[in-house]
């Protein structure tokens, strides 16, 4: 029979297939198991190390998203202290079908004093600290960021409610162990009065006013007021926890300021809008150039981007380790599979089968099973290691740590995975199948 | 009558100086088609080495290797295992089966490897299993066959493919005497049909299905015998 190159070829691959399935259905189901669990293991290893170390990351962005920035959020120019065009902002979000809702925040940086009542002798600790109070439309903020979600002890603020605030729980020793007792308000619960002390310079302008209008600094350095903990908030985005916040009437009444220059504008975007592309729109209406406008993601502290970019290379490093020890497994077990049966290949090559056919086989049963190890391990992560973590996080001090795998990001690794152990189990297969015919039959 | 198999001064040694071991030593052989050639001679003497440069499973140190007119001796690696799967055909003193493999998947193999399509390539398998009385062994794998069966099992796998040259290096070693006398009717049934068959044996007993046996010793062919006459 004369066969075509075409033909050859098919056929090449047909005694492949035939010695691949044949070695892999008559192998022992033990070995079988053991071998796919190893690949399992492994991709796991690739799949599950870096998406933890990463996902601690993502913990901290999606809090910092949900909680604090949003999709987008606007804040003052570099050297200003607010967001000059405000109004201008405020309209042209409220006028954007893209944008789902918006809230505005008002910052003061204060002094916060406790107990103050009972302190009588002045020689002793006060019982103080330096924080921001944050004025905000409770009912914006809490449909942005869910505000109100993260209230541990009392109750949220009521907008038409005056005197009262939230405290974050980063102020409070209660909820700081490891934090000395100077960086922390004691004995503070709903309900106690505090003392809330202005420290800094305030510029104001007339409402809704454009940014033309002339400007009017006050200053109202060692203002006090007091008010009463309605709530305290609990959360691990330091912005929540590291403020005091207040009605925005109660900050018009109190701070003197008409409201007009915010110092944050965080947003939520329509479903199926990118922030990337929605942030580079609104800097091209011109709003940013009194204001800065970042996305979620370029809004995250900058330790915080070292940190996401040193996890993401540990995580790299973690997986290539992983990747190179999957290979050295898939070696191993191919060569000595290979070895214990030089002699039939030697055979087989004697009876006129071709070494490609041969190698072929070799690299078809580790296909089979790094895609097994690979599918399985798949199914594992996507729907039980990542639900598992989405419902129970892992409690890290700064965010909660989730399984970041993403679909296509995982279909890679599987695929340098499958991709490598094909080699692995090539090499030892050819590293054979090279050998004298008559040696291996033979046994020389 | 048509040459098959034509040998020159075929010298074959192993190792290097003092260690050097001559074990052929310049064989001068010619081969008809349709022979069945008998290859004696005591351990050692060169029987399978010889073999072995006859059926390309190995290259002579010197000396030339014609196989059907053709000569052989400076075919690559690759070329010689297609030389050997279109034209020869061979018989291991151990069967040789792939053992995950069935009876008819081990002779499809090679057909397979030729470009035979599964359907072809299982008809002629069950053609020639059927012809060594294995018509109810097809699905069995070499575990479930006995020493006799797997031999001829070898032997269908290695005339399946209608090779020119059989060669069989003392099929019958490993089988007693029922089984070996089956081995030995079936490759004379081969031989019948016009097959040549080239055989290594130790039982001269066996050489009477033989039409020449050549006697070895020391790695030259010392003389012809006759074959074994009940």
């Amino acid at each position: 029979m004369i066969a075509s190159s075409a033909q050859k070829r098919k056929a090449l691959w047909k005694v492949a297939w035939k010695l691949a399935f044949r070695q892999i259905q008559r192998a022992s189901i033990w070995m079988n198991l053991l071998i796919i669990l190893i690949m399992i293991l492994t991709f796991l290893n690739l799949v599950v190390i870096t998406g933890m170390l990463t996902g601690l990351m993502q913990g901290t962005f999606n809090d910092n998203r949900i909680q604090q920035t949003g999709d987008i959020i606007i804040l003052p120019k570099t050297g200003e202290d607010s967001i000059i065009n405000t109004y201008e902002i405020r309209e042209t979000l409220t006028n954007h079908p893209d944008i789902a809702r918006f809230t505005e925040r008002y910052i003061q940086s204060v002094t916060v004093e406790a107990n103050y009542q009972t302190r009588w002798d002045f020689d002793s600790l006060e019982n103080s600290v330096s924080t921001q109070l944050t004025g905000i439309d409770s009912i914006k903020e809490d449909s942005v960021t869910g505000l109100s979600n993260y209230i541990v002890e009392g109750e949220y603020l009521n907008e038409f409610e005056s005197g009262y605030v939230m405290v974050g729980s980063g102020l409070l020793a209660e909820y700081n162990a490891f934090d000395s007792v100077e960086d922390s308000l004691r004995e503070v619960k709903p309900g106690t009065r505090i003392k809330i002390t202005y420290t800094g310079n305030e510029e104001t302008t007339a409402l809704g006013a454009a940014e033309t209008t002339e400007k009017e600094t006050i200053d109202r350095s060692g203002t006090s007021v007091e008010l009463t903990v309605k709530g305290i908030i609990h959360s691990k985005v330091d912005e929540l926890s590291g403020r005091v916040f207040i009605t925005e009437s109660d900050w018009k009444r109190i701070i003197g300021q008409k409201v007009d220059k915010a110092d944050e504008i965080a947003m939520i975007l329509d479903t199926d809008v990118d922030s990337k592309i929605l942030a580079q729109e609104l800097r091209d209406y011109d709003l940013a150039k009194n204001s800065e406008i970042k996305t979620a993601q370029e809004a995250l502290p900058e330790f915080l981007i070292d940190l996401q970019n040193t996890f993401g290379m540990l995580g790299n490093f973690s997986g290539g380790v992983a990747v190179v020890v999957s290979c050295i497994t898939v070696f191993v077990l191919i060569y000595i599979n290979a070895i214990t049966k030089r002699k039939q290949i030697g055979i087989l090559k004697g009876i006129g089968i071709k070494g490609k056919a041969i190698e072929y086989a070799y690299i078809m049963q580790s296909l089979f099973y790094a895609i097994i190890g690979s599918s399985i391990g798949f199914c594992i992560v996507f729907f039980m290691l990542v639900p598992y973590f989405d419902a129970y996080p892992i409690d890290f001090p700064f965010s909660d740590g989730i399984l970041a795998a993403t679909v296509s990001g995982t279909l890679i690794r599987a695929s340098i995975l499958i991709g490598v152990t094909a080699i692995a189990g090539y090499i030892p297969a050819w590293l054979i199948v090279r050998q004298n015919t008559l040696d291996s039959i033979l046994g020389r | 009558m048509e040459t098959a198999i034509t040998l020159k001064g075929v010298t074959r040694e192993f190792g290097k100086d003092e260690l050097l071991v001559r074990v052929l030593k310049g064989v001068d052989l010619d081969i008809k088609k349709g022979e069945f050639i008998g290859l004696m001679g005591k351990s050692g003497a060169g029987k399978s080495t010889l073999l072995y440069q006859m059926s390309l499973l190995d290259v002579p140190t010197a000396g030339t290797v014609q196989l059907l007119g053709e000569s052989v001796e400076s075919l690559s690696e690759t070329e010689r295992v297609d030389y050997r799967l279109a034209h020869l055909g061979y018989i291991f003193q151990d069967y040789a089966l792939v053992p995950e493999l069935s009876a008819e998947e081990n002779v499809m193999l090679p057909l397979t490897m030729m470009g035979y399509d599964d359907g072809e390539a299982r008809k002629i398998a069950r053609s020639a299993l059927g012809h060594l009385g294995l018509d109810d062994k097809f699905d069995n794998r070499p575990n479930q066959l006995s020493g006799g069966q797997q031999q001829r099992v070898s032997i269908a796998r290695a005339v399946a493919k209608n090779p020119e040259i059989l060669f069989a290096d003392e099929p019958t070693a490993n089988l007693d005497n029922a089984s070996s006398v089956d081995v030995m009717e079936a490759m004379k049934l081969l031989h019948d049909g016009g097959q040549t068959i080239i055989m290594v044996t130790h039982e001269h007993e066996y050489t009477r299905y033989c039409t020449r046996v050549l006697w070895m010793e020391d790695g030259v062919i010392t003389k012809e015998l006759e074959p074994y006459k009940k």
